[in-house]
């Protein structure tokens, strides 16, 4: 089996970020050769931590989903068994990518997110950890602070739609087409992630966001939230 | 699907036997609604309990490592899949109408922000008890009914949980149980935040319930000092007046140090007149309204000082002994989709 990950994001130069604790946990992965792809946003110094793996500058900052495309596109993606998107603002727990993607490989979830902890800026309460749970089988994930996605799914997924460049929508969206190809996705409780440093839509402008969401939604088959936030399945172990 | 029935438990099989037997007279269609068993860390034959119940009616069991009511709430509303949600109480059974009830009173007022209270009552077998009936028809320390009329509009606290229906779709726009409540104040801090989108609770009294599990002295003390601490963690996610009088803590600091000294000697005198007040009604003797009146008030201060100890150990104690893992106000920014 591929034991490969690539793991690519974006960070923010000029603003304080995670991004140098982040990449020095998810390098600790024991089961795992972990490849990591980051562009830098901004005008600031690249920290000499992070600068083996910042692939390259973006200024002015671009939109999120676009800049990963271009990143993507550089790479031969199959090389890899899952590929994770990572936000600069989370504290990722130690030991969390092991512990992770072992859980996402036992319940297949070709597309799968960690919970947020309580104390995380919540744009939806679904997302939130469930205590008492490790992981559990859904119809949400989110496009953000952290996803993955496994090899099953890539073509699926990539390249991002770039219909809505900072991936509002594709939450609702997603579902539908991972439904249509049997597979499945989930929410990992048993490893949250801590996204509390930066509100949620701190630095990019809300409502063309917003204008994009609903452009994108009204052209493609999609859930509503009533139908996204429910659990097929609960696992305790 | 028009309802799902929520039941969260722990390690009360017995009791749950009862609860699902009771479904099974619903006179709502079985393919009208659903009920979510939410084993919350059970070790007894909860699983087998349910499974003996699979196939009578659309029944999903999920299991969950002991968490607390909060979480095994969301964790119901979550695997639900009807537009109106009803909490019940696993130590209750239900009259043949109940489903039927609370989707009547919701077919009245479809708006999102309406939920539905329905009436819970004390089985024979328990309703002459002299603490079952202080509880429910004196003190009202369980509920709180004698002062409500049938058709009421309500404000949030009587947003009680095991007891009342709500729309899924105002729960997943506005918000969910807060984990933080392991027992007590989770249905009432949320109806508070709901409150802020016009929640507004409409009583049925046709809905009705039936408590079925006899609660001891002792064991009341108990809840009311675990409901005691949830008070407190209530007060601190909200500092709002109105909130903070619900919660009693303003001046409940003062009171306990009055109270502490007498505290033991309290409970005793309670339970000594609960044991004999008992044993009167098993010997065939009525009480007579001087023993009543003596044993009322014996319940109301012990219960009142174990509230109160509740909020000051609370207060008073570390994170650590608490368990107490987060202290989070729903803070909600939602990014809105389209239906």
């Amino acid at each position: 089996m591929n034991q490969s990950v690539l793991v690519v994001g974006v960070y923010l130069l000029d603003r304080p970020s995670y991004v140098i604790p982040i990449t020095i946990e998810l390098d600790k992965a024991r089961c795992w050769q972990v490849e990591q792809r980051w562009v830098a946003l901004g005008t600031g110094r690249i920290p000499d931590e992070v600068a083996k793996v910042t692939v390259r500058t973006a200024i002015p900052p671009g939109m999120k989903f676009m800049l990963l495309n271009q990143l993507l596109a550089q790479v031969d993606i199959d090389r890899h068994e899952f590929i994770l998107v990572c936000d600069d603002d989370i504290v990722l727990p130690s030991g969390f990518l092991d512990r992770y993607l072992e859980l996402v490989r036992r319940h297949e979830f070709a597309l799968a997110q960690p919970a947020r902890t309580h104390e995380s800026f919540i744009d939806h309460p679904f997302v939130e950890q469930l205590d008492g749970l490790v992981a559990r089988w859904t119809r949400f994930v989110e496009i953000g602070p952290f996803f993955s996605v496994h090899r099953t799914a890539f073509a699926l997924l990539f390249p991002f739609d770039e219909a809505s460049p900072m991936g509002w929508g594709y939450d609702f969206f997603w579902p539908s087409i991972i439904a249509d190809a049997g597979l499945k996705m989930g929410i990992v409780d048993a490893t949250p992630v801590a996204h509390s440093f930066r509100k949620p839509v701190s630095y990019y402008e809300l409502g063309s966001s917003r204008r994009d969401m609903e452009r994108f939604l009204s052209q493609r088959s999609h859930l509503s939230p009533d139908e996204a936030f429910y659990i097929v399945e609960s696992y305790a172990s | 699907m028009l309802l799902s029935a929520i039941l969260c438990t722990s390690n009360r099989g017995a009791l749950l036997a009862r609860a699902l037997e009771s479904i099974l007279g619903q006179t709502l269609e079985p393919k009208d609604f659903e009920v979510i068993v939410i084993d919350d860390g059970s070790t007894d034959d909860t699983r087998q309990i349910v499974e003996s119940f699979e196939r009578r009616f659309h029944l999903r069991y999920a299991y969950q490592s002991n968490a607390g009511l909060a979480s095994a709430k969301n964790h119901g509303i979550y695997c639900s899949r009807a537009p109106i949600v009803l909490f019940l109480d696993d130590d209750e059974v239900f009259s043949p109408a109940l489903f039927e009830e609370h989707l009547k009173a919701h077919r009245t007022h479809p708006e999102d922000h309406y939920a539905v209270l329905g009436y819970t009552g004390l089985h024979p077998s328990i309703a002459d008890k002299p603490l079952m009936d202080f509880v429910t028809e004196v003190g009202c320390y369980l509920f709180s009914y004698p002062d409500v009329r049938d058709g009421a509009l309500l404000d949030y606290t009587y947003f009680w949980g095991g007891r009342t229906s709500c729309k899924r779709t105002f729960l997943i726009q506005h918000g969910v149980f807060n984990p933080v409540f392991r027992f007590g104040c989770e249905d009432i801090e949320l109806g508070y935040r709901l409150s802020k989108h016009n929640l507004q609770v409409k009583y049925n009294a046709r809905a009705i319930s039936t408590m079925i599990r006899d609660i001891s002295f002792d064991a009341f003390c108990a809840r009311l000092a675990r409901q005691g601490r949830s008070q407190q963690v209530f007060s601190r996610l909200h500092p709002e007046a109105e909130v903070q009088r619900w919660c009693e803590v303003p001046g409940a600091e003062e009171k306990w140090q009055k109270t502490a000294p007498v505290y033991n000697a309290m409970l005793r005198s309670a339970r000594e007149l609960d044991r004999i007040a008992n044993l009167k009604l098993e010997l065939g003797l009525d009480l007579d309204d001087v023993t009543k009146t003596l044993l009322h008030q014996a319940y109301h201060n012990a219960f009142e000082a174990c509230k109160l100890k509740g909020i000051w150990e609370q207060k008073t104690a570390t994170r650590a002994e608490t368990g107490e893992k987060r202290l989070v106000v729903r803070d909600i920014y939602r990014r809105s989709a389209s239906r």
